[in-house]
């Protein structure tokens, strides 16, 4: 804006001293513009550089128990899907929330083995993905906990299940079930 | 040193006849082994039919337990894969192996929900459940530490935490093994075929 007025100023100048000083300003000027443009150009740049890019891979789920116990509903029917997070940008960012039509509730579990003993955690707080890292969601780990299935997961059985971060858009991938 | 250059090979020598020697000794075993092997404790509980069980029945058979449940994603299904894996790597042999799975969560487990649940993984699974007085002495006697939690931060009614251990019970009805969670279907499987009578 600064160098729009800048021009026009010169462009209106009088006498020919006048102008060639306004050649010089606008010479100047245009210098510092371009350095500046230059400057927010790197900046642009390095901001995308600095970004989180996460990819979900080879997600896929158990199977799960069917017959009548299916009926009764509620949370009783449980189910558990694994992946792998890969964060190929700059920056860290989070797993926050995960959806999916096949369950009334999906919630994002840890499960901790020590002294012999299993527990499940819920990690209501989400899962940080550093840059450049990946962080498995896996048998005996992190995983996806799945509460009120709608129905039976069937070796075979394909759906769609959507991943929430903090940064990134979210990312809806397919759930392959599988033992 | 010196003066006595046989002495050196005739060591080496020695160190190799000590290990073939403890090698033939006895069989080398991937799951832990229990220093003193006990007896295993006898128990009856009922299975996912509505029949009696009774541990010491299956003698001749080798037994591995685990206990767990139903509404459990990840531990219990991930053992109970492995199992349905070492029963296909064992073969014919399977026949001679009871895969018995004990609940740990007598309220939810019905034997009607654990039937639903084995029969995902094999027909030839045995779930057990019993009264809670039952259930509480058989955990006693295997060590089996059995807690269920309020669940904070989640819509589960309960979690329950559990040893998420496999043992594994000779023909004579000696407890030998104990698998720590994550052994392999295939490790599983040789200790199975070392056990076998």
């Amino acid at each position: 804006m600064t160098c729009a007025c800048c021009f026009r100023r010169s462009g209106v100048s009088g006498s020919q001293r006048e102008t060639r000083r306004g050649y010089v300003r606008v010479r100047t000027t245009a210098l510092g513009a371009l350095v500046m443009l230059t400057f927010l150009a790197f900046t642009v740049a390095c901001g995308r550089t600095v970004e989180p890019r996460l990819q979900v891979e080879a997600a896929w789920a158990r199977p799960t128990a069917g017959g009548s116990s299916h009926a009764g509903g509620g949370m009783g029917n449980v189910g558990a899907v694994y992946f792998t997070l890969a964060n190929g940008g700059g920056a860290p960012d989070r797993l926050i929330g995960v959806t999916t039509r096949v369950a009334e509730v999906a919630e994002i579990h840890q499960t901790r083995v020590q002294d012999g003993v299993a527990r499940m955690v819920p990690v209501p707080e989400g899962v940080i993905v550093p840059p450049g890292e990946r962080v498995v969601f896996g048998p005996g780990s992190y995983h996806v906990m799945l509460m009120g299935l709608r129905r039976p997961l069937r070796p075979g059985d394909r759906f769609t299940m959507t991943l929430s971060f903090e940064q990134s858009d979210s990312i809806t991938v397919n759930v392959e079930v599988r033992q | 040193m010196c003066r006595r250059p046989w002495l050196s090979p005739l060591i080496a020598v020695v160190l190799v006849l000590l290990a073939v020697a403890g090698c033939g000794r006895a069989p080398a075993f991937k799951g832990t082994v229990l220093a003193d092997p006990v007896p295993a404790a006898d128990f009856t509980l009922v299975d996912q039919y509505g029949q009696p069980f009774r541990l010491a029945d299956q003698r001749g058979r080798v037994v591995l337990l685990f206990f767990g449940y139903t509404s459990c994603p990840d531990v219990c299904p991930t053992t109970l894969t492995t199992w349905k894996q070492v029963e296909q790597e064992l073969g014919d042999r399977a026949r001679d192996v009871r895969f018995v799975f004990i609940t740990a969560d007598p309220q939810r487990d019905t034997p009607e929900r654990l039937r639903d649940h084995l029969a995902a993984f094999s027909p030839n699974f045995i779930g057990l459940t019993g009264t809670p007085e039952e259930l509480d002495a058989v955990y006693r006697a295997y060590h089996v530490f059995v807690n269920a939690l309020p669940a904070e931060g989640t819509s589960a009614d309960y979690l329950v935490e559990h040893t998420a251990a496999v043992f594994a019970i000779d023909a004579d009805g000696m407890w030998r093994l104990t698998f720590p969670f994550g052994t392999s279907p295939e490790d599983m499987a040789h200790d199975v075929r070392l056990l076998l009578p």
